[in-house]
């Protein structure tokens, strides 16, 4: 019946439309797929940078650290990314420092400690500790210092003060 | 949406590109297209890409429903439409996502919002599927441009007024805010729109 | 701006006054400045505008969530979204033109012209954006609606008194008209702070 042959018709032409479309829409979605998330990448970077120097609005990447400016092309500080054995693993952490060598922010980019254990080292309470300080403050309480271990985590914490230990002594070449 | 001024529908390669750009103009003349017109003119680089964004749908679809309009039954056209405009609005999507995440950002749920731009539909359903693919192709271009004029003069006023600098450099030290706001897009539509009509009717009556 | 940590109300406040969709958020314009010229047009489109933006919202929400999303085709959302659109557009019409004549004098006009309203395409991708549950994207759909029929209903009001006003020749008409747009634009912009928003 004409009915039914028009109703086939149309449904086989719009499906061969919608393959066509779909079709090249999953090849440009793959396509694009590496860059988008290249991008994304960038753009943690980007904030991760932000929350530990939150002085500077622009970076620029040098040999062994990433320079931080502000608005008027002043240099505001450094960041330095470095790597210490932790319990379970790397610790990768970035530490934000201004001119004078003063701790502005550190986050951590990458750890394997004991989850609920030694992975406390990324609570805000804990790395807050080592804002505002400088060399001189970073060390155990015990030690003369102002930081506070972690309770039951004592060697993840060790581990990042070393860290951060280290960087200064980086700085200091 | 009203439209006047139509051209007829055999009309010749330069006349379809013209007519895009003046008597036809999109968001002056025939009033669609309106909603990215407002909200994107925020700055001169937000109205370029758009306007490039546009184009691409616009003269990409143009060029695809004219080559299938002989296979189209007139029944099933809005939804062809729809379909191949849809691809071609994703595919802008992805490669700003891809190329320009600023852009992304900045023009956010108006790019996929060009699918229901009375613009494209609008050719489409007017143009494309009636004429052939280098008409459409040249109406699609024409069309295009008079889109990105009107953007580019509404972005370049409201970010001049409302930023007071231009390409980095500060003119107004003390901008007036409130044009980069959205009361200020529909102010700067109105006085364009206002000179527009004056002229028009200075003209009808000399 | 919305998130799920806001509450249905909050939602719905924000986006009816704070983000109202056609003078804050500059979505759904062209039926704006087409219908409003009288308040009876404006009452039927808004009806409908409410409609299809909860049933839009709703079935959108749930083929995003439940079939693109767990297919992996979450690039068709496009495509999906305005096809549903435009299909539940359609069996709305028939549905209502058969068995409620009434709704349909006061409505039904306007349903297919809903279909290219970026209001309602726009509610569906904010959703995803903001990232919504569905009782929080309803609140969102419905404040849309509502805050669609405020303005477009004062705007309304406000043009049919301006047809009995001196207005110079070249201002007749529509750039009279976005004047008053902005003007309204700039009252909705006193919303913000409301309720901490």
């Amino acid at each position: 019946m004409k009915l039914i042959s028009k109703i086939i018709s149309y449904s086989v032409r719009l499906t061969l439309l919608c393959s066509f479309a779909a079709g090249s829409l999953a090849l440009v979605y793959m396509k694009t797929l590496p860059m988008i998330e290249y991008q994304k990448k960038k753009e943690e970077i980007e904030f991760g940078r932000k929350k530990v120097l939150p002085q500077a609005s622009i970076f620029k990447e040098e040999e062994n650290y990433v320079a931080g400016y502000n608005e008027k092309n002043e240099i505001v500080g450094k960041i330095i990314t470095s790597n210490i054995r932790g319990y379970g693993g790397n610790i990768r952490l970035m530490v934000g420092m201004d001119n004078e060598n003063k701790i502005i922010g550190v986050k951590i980019l990458e750890q394997y400690e004991t989850p609920g254990v030694g992975d406390q080292i990324l609570d805000k309470k804990f790395l807050s500790q080592f804002e505002n300080k400088d060399e001189t403050d970073i060390n155990f309480r015990k030690d003369g210092g102002k930081i506070d271990a972690i309770t039951g985590a004592t060697i993840s914490s060790k581990a990042l003060l070393k860290g951060v230990q280290e960087v200064f002594k980086y700085v200091k070449e | 949406m009203s439209k006047s001024n139509k051209p007829g529908i055999s009309a010749p390669g330069t006349a379809a590109f013209l007519y895009g750009v003046l008597k036809g103009n999109p968001v002056l003349v025939l009033m669609i297209g309106l909603c990215p017109v407002l909200a994107v003119s925020t700055s001169i680089f937000n109205a370029v890409g758009m306007s490039i964004a546009v184009a691409f749908v616009l003269i990409g679809s143009n060029v695809i429903i004219s080559l299938v309009r002989k296979r189209t039954p007139g029944e099933i056209r809005i939804p062809v439409f729809i379909i191949i405009i849809s691809t071609f609005v994703t595919i802008v999507d992805y490669v700003i996502r891809a190329y320009s995440p600023e852009l992304y950002r900045q023009l956010g749920v108006f790019i996929p919002l060009i699918v229901v731009n009375c613009i494209v539909i609008g050719r489409g359903e007017a143009f494309a599927y009636k004429n052939t693919v280098k008409l459409s192709f040249l109406d699609g271009i024409g069309t295009s441009i008079g889109f990105f004029i009107v953007l580019f003069v509404i972005g370049l006023l409201r970010q001049l007024f409302g930023k007071g600098e231009l390409l980095g450099k500060v003119i107004f030290s003390k901008p007036a805010l409130i044009m980069i706001l959205p009361p200020g897009g529909f102010i700067t539509i109105g006085v364009l729109m206002g000179i527009l009509t004056y002229y028009n009717l200075k003209k009808s009556k000399v | 701006m919305i998130d799920n940590t806001m509450n249905p109300f909050l939602i719905f406040i924000s986006a009816c006054l704070i983000n109202n969709i056609l003078l804050i958020k500059f979505l759904g314009l062209c039926s704006f400045f087409g219908l409003s010229s009288s308040i009876k047009n404006s009452v039927g489109m808004s009806l409908a505008v409410i409609f299809v933006t909860i049933m839009a919202t709703v079935v959108s929400w749930i083929i995003f969530h439940l079939v693109l999303v767990p297919l992996n085709l979450v690039f068709l959302r496009t495509a999906t979204f305005i096809l549903t659109i435009a299909t539940l557009v359609q069996i709305e019409e028939m549905f209502i033109k058969k068995y409620l004549p009434p709704l349909y004098k006061a409505m039904g006009i306007y349903l297919p012209l809903i279909t290219t309203n970026c209001a309602i395409l726009a509610v569906a991708f904010l959703n995803i954006d903001y990232n919504l549950n569905l009782l929080n994207s309803i609140a969102h759909g419905f404040g849309v609606g509502v805050g669609y029929t405020l303005a477009i209903i004062l705007f309304a009001g406000l043009r049919e008194r301006l047809m009995t006003a001196p207005i110079p020749k070249a201002l007749q008409g529509y750039p009279v008209a976005f004047f008053l747009a902005s003007l309204m634009s700039l009252a909705f912009l006193g919303f913000k702070g409301l309720f901490g928003l």
